[in-house]
C-alpha cells in the first residue's frame, strides 16, 4: 500500500475539521470540528512514531531473542504515544470548557446559531 | 536557601499549588482566596526575582525533571533572556491579582476568578521556563484554558460570554496548529528539546526518509503561526481583541500585557536560538508582519469610541513595534525589542487598570460619557495621562527609550522602509491619545454626576507603582539597558545553551 495514503487521510481530516470550524453556523458543530481537528493531528503523531509490521516498545523476553538491534529497528516510537496521551486529555479539558460556555450561551440566548448570537461587533 | 536549580520548578509549582487550593473555597469569605492569590503572586515574584539575581551575569541554570537527562527527560532551562521576561509576568500579574483585591468586591465566586488567574500564572511561567517544545505546547493550553475561563468570568454579560466563546475557539485552533508543528518537528528531527532540536537542525541531521527542506519550513511555519495566536499580531489580532476589550479589567491588564508577551517570548526563543534565522528570511516576513501590526492596531485605534477598546487596539500596535525589534534579528534589535515588551506590559497595566478605575467609579467605558472625568478623577486621570504620554513615547519616559532603540535597530538592519511607517504611525497614535485625552480633562460638562468620586488608595496602588517605574527608567534607564542588553546576548550563545543543558548527557 502507499505509505503517502494514511498522512494525506490525516490531512484530509484536518481540512474537514477546520471547514467546520469555520463554516458551521452551530456551536456544537464548531465544538464537533474542534475535537475532529485535535484527532487528526492526534492520528498523524501515532503515524510518525508508527512502524509497519512493528512491536510494542516494550523491552520483554521476546525482545532480546534477535537482539537489541533487531528490537530497536522493530520497536514502534513511544514518545508520540505519550504525547498524544497528554494531548488528548488537554482536547478534552478544552471541549469540556467549550461546552460548558455553550450551555451559559444557550440560556442566555435560545440559540445555537452564531449568526444570532453576534453582538460584540455591533 | 533553596538551590538554583529548584527555583525554576518552584516557579512554576507555586502559583499551580495556589491555584488547585484555591478552586474549592467557594463557600469560604472572599478574603480567603484574594490573599491566598495575592500571597501565591508575591511569594512567585520573590522566586522568580532570585531567578533573575542567579542567572544574572550568564550564568544557565538547567532543571531536570525528576532526574531524566535531556534529550528524552523533560528539563526547564533558564537563562536571563527568559528570566527577565518571567520578572515581567509575575509582577504584572501580582498587580492585578492586587488590583482585583479591591477592584472585584462587588462578584460572586471570586474563588473561581483567582484559582484561574494563578493558573494561567503557571501556565504562562511554564511557557517562558520550559526546556521543550512540547511542554510550550502543554503549558501553552494550560495558559489559554484559564484565559478562556478569566474572559468569561462576568457570564451574566452577553457580550463577555460571546468574546470568550470566540476566544475559546479560535484559541483551541492556534493551539492545535502549534501541536501541528510539534508532531512535525518531532516527525522530521526526532527530539523536541529545544537544545538538541537546535544541534539537530544546525547539523542538518533529520531522521531516515525525512527531506527536511520540506517539513521544516512547514512546521515552523504551523508553530509560529499557532504562537501568533497568543501574541496577537496582525491576521491573527481578532482573538485577542475581543477578550481583552470584554474581560474584566485586571484580566485584560494580564492578556494584554503578560500573555502577548508570552507568544513573543517564544518566538523570539525558537527563531533565534532554534532555528537558524537564515531557513527562511525570517527578517522579511517579521517586518512586514509589524509593518501590518502597527498600521491595522493604529488605524483602527483611531476610530474607537470605546476606551478598553481603543487599548486593545493600541496594543495590537505595540505588538508591531515591538516585531519590528524582532524582524531587526540582531542583538541590538532583540535587546529593543525585550525593553519594549517590558514597557509595553507596565504601561498598558496602567491603562487598563485605570480604565477598570473608570468602569468602578463612573461606571461606564465609552469616550462620550467619561467626558470631563478627569475633574473628577484627577489621580486616576493623570496616571492613565502619564501611560499615554509614554505609548506615544514622550522622551522622558520610559516607552520612548525602548522605541528610540527599536528605531535604531531597524535602522542598523538597513529597514529604512520599516521605520518610516513606524514614524507615520506614530503620530497617527498621536492622534487618538492626544483625543481621549483631551476628552477625559477637558472642563467639566453635565456628564460625570456630583457623587462620582476618586477612587480609594488600594485600587489606585497598582496603577500607580507601575507609572513610578515608567518615569523612573524614563529618567534612568541604563539598569534596565544593562539587563536587557545582557539577556538579549544570551539568546545569541547557542553554543553555551547547547553544551549547558546537553552538557551531562
Amino acid at each position: 500500500m502507499n505509505q503517502a495514503l494514511p498522512y494525506l487521510l490525516c490531512t484530509l481530516q484536518m481540512v474537514i475539521a477546520l471547514y467546520c470550524i469555520f463554516y458551521k453556523r452551530n456551536l456544537i458543530k464548531i465544538i464537533l470540528g474542534l475535537m475532529i481537528l485535535s484527532d487528526g493531528i492526534n492520528l498523524l503523531f501515532i503515524l510518525i512514531g508508527y512502524k509497519f509490521k512493528g512491536v510494542p516498545p516494550i523491552l520483554h523476553e521476546e525482545a532480546f531473542k534477535h537482539g537489541l538491534e533487531a528490537f530497536y529497528a522493530a520497536a514502534v516510537d513511544p514518545l508520540p504515544q505519550a504525547f498524544v496521551l497528554t494531548a488528548i486529555v488537554i482536547s478534552m479539558s478544552v471541549t469540556a470548557a467549550a461546552l460548558a460556555l455553550t450551555i451559559k450561551i444557550y440560556q442566555k440566548y435560545g440559540t445555537l446559531d452564531v449568526y444570532k448570537i453576534r453582538r460584540v461587533r455591533e | 536557601m533553596i538551590p538554583a536549580e529548584w527555583l525554576p520548578v518552584l516557579c512554576i509549582a507555586v502559583p499551580l499549588a495556589a491555584g488547585v487550593a484555591i478552586l474549592p473555597m467557594e463557600k469560604l469569605p472572599r478574603r480567603v482566596p484574594e490573599v491566598l492569590a495575592v500571597a501565591a503572586a508575591a511569594l512567585t515574584l520573590l522566586l522568580s526575582g532570585m531567578l533573575t539575581l542567579q542567572v544574572y551575569g550568564g550564568n544557565l541554570i538547567v532543571h531536570l525533571m525528576a532526574g531524566w537527562k535531556p534529550p528524552v527527560g523533560i528539563v526547564l532551562t533558564v537563562d536571563l533572556f527568559n528570566a527577565f521576561i518571567a520578572l515581567i509576568v509575575v509582577f504584572l500579574v501580582f498587580l492585578s491579582a492586587l488590583f482585583s483585591a479591591s477592584y472585584m468586591h462587588g462578584e460572586t465566586g471570586l474563588n473561581y476568578y483567582y484559582s484561574f488567574m494563578m493558573l494561567m500564572l503557571g501556565g504562562m511561567l511554564g511557557v517562558i521556563l520550559t526546556g521543550d517544545i512540547f511542554n510550550l505546547f502543554v503549558f501553552m493550553e494550560l495558559t489559554g484554558i484559564s484565559a478562556y475561563g478569566l474572559t468569561v468570568f462576568r457570564a451574566y454579560r452577553a457580550r463577555a460570554l460571546e468574546a470568550g466563546f470566540r476566544y475559546l475557539i479560535l484559541g483551541a485552533v492556534g493551539t492545535s496548529l502549534l501541536l501541528l508543528g510539534v508532531a512535525l518537528l518531532y516527525g522530521a528531527v526526532g527530539t523536541v528539546n529545544y537544545a538538541d532540536l537546535a544541534v539537530r537542525l544546525s547539523k542538518g541531521i533529520f531522521l531516515p526518509g525525512v527531506d527536511g527542506s520540506l517539513v521544516i519550513p512547514l512546521s515552523i511555519m504551523l508553530i509560529v503561526t499557532g504562537l501568533g495566536v497568543k501574541a496577537s499580531f496582525f491576521p491573527l489580532h481578532t482573538v485577542h481583541l475581543d477578550a481583552t476589550s470584554e474581560a474584566p479589567s485586571p484580566v485584560a491588564a494580564i492578556l494584554s500585557g503578560a500573555e502577548t508577551k508570552v507568544g513573543i517570548y517564544a518566538i523570539c526563543r525558537l527563531i533565534f536560538l532554534i532555528v537558524p534565522f537564515e531557513a527562511l528570511n525570517w527578517p522579511l516576513i517579521f517586518a512586514v508582519l509589524s509593518l501590518f501590526t502597527m498600521t491595522f492596531g493604529n488605524v483602527a485605534a483611531l476610530l474607537q469610541e470605546d476606551l478598553k477598546r481603543m487599548l486593545a487596539y493600541s496594543s495590537i500596535a505595540h505588538i508591531g513595534y515591538i516585531l519590528m525589534g524582532v524582524a531587526a534579528g540582531s542583538q541590538l534589535g532583540v535587546s529593543a525589542a525585550l525593553l519594549h515588551i517590558f514597557n509595553h506590559s507596565v504601561m498598558k497595566g496602567v491603562c487598563f487598570l485605570c480604565a477598570g478605575i473608570f468602569m468602578s467609579q463612573v461606571g461606564t467605558r465609552s469616550l462620550s460619557q467619561l467626558s470631563g472625568v478627569g475633574r473628577r478623577l484627577p489621580v486616576t486621570t493623570t496616571l492613565l495621562s502619564i501611560a499615554f504620554l509614554s505609548l506615544i513615547g514622550v522622551p522622558p519616559l520610559s516607552g520612548f527609550v525602548s522605541k528610540f532603540l527599536l528605531f535604531t535597530a531597524s535602522l542598523t538592519a538597513g529597514m529604512l522602509w520599516l521605520v518610516l511607517a513606524a514614524i507615520i504611525n506614530t503620530v497617527l497614535s498621536t492622534g487618538y491619545y492626544l483625543r481621549f485625552l483631551k476628552v477625559l480633562i477637558r472642563p467639566s460638562t453635565s456628564l460625570p454626576r456630583e457623587d462620582v468620586k476618586e477612587a480609594s488608595p488600594l485600587l489606585l496602588a497598582s496603577p500607580f507603582i507601575l507609572t513610578v517605574l515608567l518615569v523612573v527608567f524614563g529618567l534612568w534607564p541604563q539598569p534596565l539597558l544593562e539587563v536587557s542588553n545582557q539577556a538579549a546576548s544570551t539568546l545569541f550563545q547557542l553554543s553555551k545553551y547547547v553544551s549547558t543543558v546537553l552538557g551531562g548527557s
